[in-house]
């Protein structure tokens, strides 16, 4: 039984970071663009609040750390894919090439600024945020065991950006706006003014970014991911280019 | 002159130069924010690039160019017939172990000609690896960047096994050295002194030099491309789209395959090792053929370029920088090619504005 609990608390872990940087990919899908650089927006989300928790840990409580940092990775995440939607709707660039090119800036980016201002560029930092037991429902038997004990408040914030999300798209005026300018392209050319309005579908991947930290607990995967300090440094730039999709691999991370 | 001016590929070529030159800007002011006391002598170097070294540094540009010319064709090859082939990095890996294992195992082929068995066989392999995302896409509509990436995780992990199974140096943790099938240096090393450029440079051009006159002046390659630009009309005017699909793909992935093996069998120490980590090269072939606007020849031009700033990069070591900066570079450059459209119209709106105002 407790195989059983370990397995599906590790899985849940994996689990949040996949859904909340499909539903941004779904966003921008929905609208018409070719999001490919959610990779790219991923890498950049993580690697600032990650810095962002570098530096203030110790002098902020770790959960309310960890949700500032979430704020930011979104807030980085929105400004970086202002330049992919600048790209595709206000240029009519290609989607592939631009996301192309953000993927490919965002881990260069990455390991470049933390070896000029750190020398190395791998970012050490305590992961103090575990919750072992969530108070009363933590007790409860099953289901208490399963998703109440040894998570991230990451979980149940993605699983809240899962509903939401599904009822913006669906329930809400600005969601039915948003699949019909995905759906008919011809429909977009006579209100561009609702192009504008796809922008905001771009900026779930950055909330999918710092998810990656919660995974620090089995793999590192920061070490690995930010990066490794070998003489191939370069290889980390690409297979983070994997331009999965909405499937960044965790365990390459 | 006017003419020239005109002409597609003046256009073409001018917004690439001028995406070049705003990226290179762009690298300047990064290099001046983490580090302005370095920032100019840095940046020379990224400018001399490849000739900081002299002609070993050349030399290297042109052993760094090789692979990527493959890649870069493999991408460009498939953009032109309307594919994403993102799985070059499998197709590349594959081609290169069957090289290195064609090189280690098949003791009966004589030493003079293994390294070209070698190679055939690495650009066969890579080919039957874009044989799957290329049927899937035809016969199953399957998108080919799904399938094409899945197979680069194949791939890798398969070759990691395999490597182990077949031709495993235990003690580095790598595949064995190929010392039977070197590709010839042909002269190239006397005149590069000290660098490791050989054969495959061109091997490489050369393959570029066919693809170009495949796509551009044979009703076949004709066909690929009509079949890329619009599926349905093609099939209507009689084309087997199918098959097209299918050939361009396996097309793709063979240049990406001998592309492997051209870089395990140059005799310069490079070992298939055994890590979970996608071969960068095809990756890396994806910028190229961007930058080389998907024509073969354009490539082979992109393809020396972003080496040569790469040798400028890890020169620019020497004023505390971070080779890094040259992906940032590369990165910015490609997405100012993305802008390449709204280049070429202020271009030709420039030159019309001149020649009327005459």
């Amino acid at each position: 039984m407790d195989t059983i609990y370990f397995v599906f608390q590790n899985s849940l872990l994996f689990t949040v970071p996949l859904v909340v940087v499909a539903l941004g990919g779904m966003f921008s899908e929905r609208s018409g663009i070719v999001n490919i650089a959610l990779e790219g927006i991923m890498v950049i989300g993580a690697f600032f609040s990650i810095f962002f928790i570098k530096t203030f840990q110790g002098t902020i409580p770790p959960q309310l750390l960890f949700i500032l940092a979430m704020f930011i990775a979104m807030f980085v995440g929105i400004l970086f894919s202002l330049l992919h939607a600048y790209a595709s709707i206000n240029m009519k660039a290609n989607q592939t090439i631009s996301g192309t090119a953000l993927n490919l800036f965002a881990p260069a980016f990455a390991v470049y600024t933390a070896r000029m201002v750190q020398g190395v560029s791998q970012i050490d930092f305590k992961n103090n945020f575990r919750i072992p037991k969530v108070p009363l429902l933590g007790d409860i038997p099953v289901i208490g065991n399963l998703i109440f004990q040894n998570v991230y408040i990451t979980t149940y914030i993605g699983i809240g950006i899962l509903v939401v999300a599904s009822i913006i798209l669906y329930k809400t005026r600005f969601g039915l706006r948003l699949r019909a300018c995905g759906g008919r392209v011809d429909l977009r050319r006579p209100h561009q003014h609702q192009l504008q309005r796809k922008r905001p579908g771009v900026w779930l991947p950055g909330v999918g970014g710092i998810d990656l930290r919660s995974m620090e607990t089995f793999a590192h995967p920061l070490r690995r991911f930010l990066l490794r300090d070998d003489e191939d440094h370069r290889l980390d730039l690409d297979h983070h280019s994997v331009l999965g999709g909405s499937q960044p691999r965790p365990r390459h991370l | 002159m006017n003419k020239l001016l005109k002409s597609k590929g003046f256009q073409n070529a001018s917004a690439s130069i001028l995406s070049i030159i705003f990226g290179f800007a762009f690298g300047f002011i990064v290099l001046l924010i983490s580090n302005p006391a370095n920032a100019v002598g840095g940046f020379l170097t990224i400018l001399s690039g490849g000739f900081t070294g002299g002609m070993k540094g050349l030399g290297q540009t042109l052993y760094l160019a090789t692979p990527i010319i493959m890649t870069g064709l493999s991408v460009g090859f498939a953009f032109k017939t309307g594919l994403f082939n993102i799985g070059a990095s499998g197709q590349f890996i594959v081609g290169a172990f069957t090289a290195v294992f064609i090189a280690v195992r098949a003791t009966f082929i004589p030493t003079e000609i293994l390294w070209l068995v070698a190679l055939i066989g690495a650009f066969v392999a890579g080919g039957l690896w874009a044989l799957v995302p290329g049927f899937l896409k035809a016969y199953r509509n399957v998108n080919e960047v799904i399938a094409s990436i899945m197979m680069n995780y194949i791939g890798m992990y398969l070759v990691n096994f395999m490597v182990v199974q077949t031709v495993f140096d235990a003690a580095r943790n790598q595949s064995m050295t190929p010392t039977r099938a070197i590709i010839p240096k042909v002269g190239l090393d006397t005149l590069f002194n000290g660098s490791n450029v050989n054969l495959g440079i061109i091997i490489a051009i050369l393959v570029a030099i066919i693809a170009y006159i495949v796509l551009e002046k044979t009703t076949f390659g004709y066909e690929l491309k009509a079949c890329g630009y619009n599926r349905s009309a093609s099939q209507y005017a009689g084309m087997n789209s199918k098959r097209n699909i299918l050939l361009s793909m396996v097309i793709a992935g063979a240049f990406a395959g001998l592309g492997g093996g051209l870089l395990y069998l140059a005799g310069s120490g490079k070992h298939i090792q055994v890590v979970d980590i996608l071969a960068a090269e095809g990756f890396n072939g994806i910028p190229v053929a961007l930058l080389g606007l998907s024509n073969p020849i354009g490539i082979i031009f992109a393809a020396i370029f972003v080496a040569y700033i790469n040798v400028g990069g890890f020169y620019m070591q020497l004023y505390k920088f971070v080779p890094e900066v040259i992906s940032i570079m590369v990165a910015a450059i490609i997405y100012l090619s993305a802008f390449s459209l709204f280049f070429r119209e202020q271009i030709s709106a420039f030159f019309k504005k001149r020649t009327e105002g005459k």
